[in-house]
C-alpha cells in the first residue's frame, strides 16, 4: 500500500492547500507489528508545506535575528468541540487575525480528529507533532479532550514539557478559578501572567543552549 | 492547615489527640470546594455585594469554631480580653492554624483610633482566582474577613471586618488587606482598661 497520504484541506477564504506529507519511513516504521505501543502512531507527520500557513511562521533565524529570540510562535488551547479558549501570540511577525486563529484551532482539531481514524495502529491518541519546513506544531491532548498545542520554531526542543506545564497552569488558574465557565473562553488574569513567566523562562532557557 | 500533606486517619473521633501535630489537608482539594463555595453563592444572588455578606457569613462560622478550639487547645481555657492581644492572637494563632503561615503584617490605621489592617501578600484563598474586570472591587478575602469577624465576635470585641484589594508598588500583583473597624464599645472598654 502507498503509505504516503494527502490531505487537501482548503481553507475558505485563503484557498490555501495543506498537503500532509506522511513520511513513507516513518509511517513504514510506525506500522511494523512488533510495535505495540499504540499511543505513539503518527507521531510524526512531515508536512510539505508550499506555502505560509501562518503568518508568523517566517523562518525561525530572521526572527532570531530581527527580534533577538523567538522559539515560540504562539500558543492554541482549544476546548473538546474544537473550540477556541485561548490564544496568545509570541511570534513578532504580526498578529495573526482573530478569524485565521479561529480557523486553526478548529482545522487542527479536526485534523486531530482524522488523524486517530487513519491510524493503522489501534488506539491511536492523535497526532502529537507535526513538522514543516518554517514550523514545529506540538500538540497535547488532556484526558478531558482539551487540546494543547504551540506553533514553534522547527526543531525547538522541551516542547512538550511545556506543553503539560501550560496544562498544569491551566488546572491551576482557570479550572480553580470560581468565576471561570467551563469550554468558555479563558480570561483570567493569573493564568496570564504565569503563563508570560513559564514562556520567559523557556525562552531563557533556549538562549542559554 | 492547608497545605500538601498528609492526615493520619483515626477510628474515633474522640481517639484524636486535641494537640495539634501537623494536620494538612490538600491545597487542590480546598480551592475546588472553595471554588465551589463561590460558585454556588454566586447563584443565589443579585449583586456583588450581597455575595461578599454571604461569603462572610460562611467564614463567619468557621471563626467562631475555630476561636473555640484554639482557646481549648492553645490557651488552656482562656481567651484573650485585650484589643492588642486578640489581635496578635489572630494574625499569628489563628493565621498559623488555617495558613500554615503568620499573617504578613498588622498595622494600626493612620487614620481612625479603631482601624486595625493585617495584610497579606498572596491569600490563600485568592491563590488560583482572578477576579474578572467587571466584578469591580470584590475579593474572595471577604470569607476570610468572615472568619476574623467570627473570631473577634466570639472574643467578645464586636467589630466590622472587610477585605480589600491594596496595589503595591512595584508588584504586579496588589496585595489583599483585612480590614478591621472596631465597634463603639470595645474602644471604651478598652480605654477603661487603661
Amino acid at each position: 500500500m502507498e503509505s504516503t497520504f494527502y490531505y487537501e484541506l482548503r481553507s475558505g477564504a485563503q484557498k490555501n492547500w495543506l498537503l500532509l506529507d506522511l513520511v513513507r519511513n516513518r509511517f513504514g516504521r510506525l506500522r511494523s507489528p512488533d510495535r505495540s505501543s499504540a499511543g505513539d502512531s503518527l507521531k510524526s507527520a512531515k508536512a510539505a508545506t508550499s506555502f505560509l500557513w501562518l503568518p508568523s511562521c517566517v523562518s525561525g533565524e530572521i526572527l532570531e535575528i530581527f527580534f533577538g529570540m523567538a522559539a515560540i510562535y504562539s500558543l492554541y488551547i482549544i476546548n473538546k468541540s474544537g473550540g477556541l479558549i485561548y490564544y496568545k501570540d509570541y511570534g513578532s511577525a504580526g498578529r495573526m487575525d482573530t478569524n485565521d486563529s479561529l480557523r486553526v484551532a478548529s482545522l487542527w482539531h479536526s485534523m486531530h480528529a482524522i488523524s486517530q481514524q487513519l491510524s493503522p495502529v489501534s488506539g491511536c491518541s492523535g497526532i502529537e507533532l507535526l513538522q514543516a519546513d518554517t514550523f514545529d506544531l506540538h500538540c497535547f491532548q488532556s484526558l478531558t479532550g482539551t487540546k494543547f498545542f504551540v506553533v514553534c520554531e522547527p526543531g525547538a526542543q522541551h516542547m512538550e514539557s511545556l506543553l503539560k506545564f501550560v496544562y498544569e497552569l491551566y488546572t491551576d488558574y482557570v479550572l480553580k478559578n470560581p468565576f471561570y465557565e467551563m469550554e468558555m473562553p479563558i480570561r483570567c488574569e493569573l493564568f496570564d501572567i504565569n503563563l508570560t513567566q513559564a514562556v520567559q523562562k523557556d525562552r531563557v532557557a533556549f538562549l542559554g543552549r | 492547615m492547608i497545605g500538601v500533606g498528609k492526615i493520619k486517619q483515626y477510628g474515633n473521633v474522640l481517639d484524636k489527640p486535641l494537640t495539634k501535630g501537623k494536620q494538612e489537608v490538600s491545597l487542590s482539594a480546598f480551592a475546588f470546594l472553595f471554588s465551589e463555595l463561590v460558585q454556588y453563592n454566586q447563584t443565589q444572588v443579585d449583586n456583588i455585594g450581597e455575595l461578599e455578606r454571604r461569603l462572610e457569613d460562611a467564614g463567619y462560622a468557621v471563626g467562631a469554631r475555630v476561636l473555640e478550639l484554639l482557646c481549648h487547645r492553645d490557651k488552656g481555657n482562656r481567651r484573650e480580653t485585650r484589643l492588642l492581644g486578640i489581635l496578635s492572637f489572630v494574625h499569628s494563632t489563628v493565621w498559623k492554624v488555617l495558613f500554615g503561615k503568620v499573617a504578613d503584617s498588622l498595622e494600626k490605621g493612620t487614620e481612625h483610633e479603631d482601624e486595625y489592617m493585617i495584610s497579606e501578600k498572596e491569600l490563600l484563598v485568592n491563590k488560583f482566582i482572578s477576579i474578572p474586570k467587571d466584578m469591580g472591587t470584590f475579593n474572595c478575602g471577604a470569607f476570610v474577613a468572615g472568619i476574623v469577624r467570627g473570631v473577634l465576635d466570639g472574643a467578645g470585641f464586636p467589630a466590622v471586618v472587610t477585605a480589600h484589594f491594596v496595589p503595591m508598588e512595584g508588584q504586579q500583583r496588589p496585595r489583599t488587606t483585612i480590614l478591621i473597624k472596631f465597634a463603639e464599645e470595645v474602644l471604651r472598654r478598652e480605654a477603661r482598661l487603661g
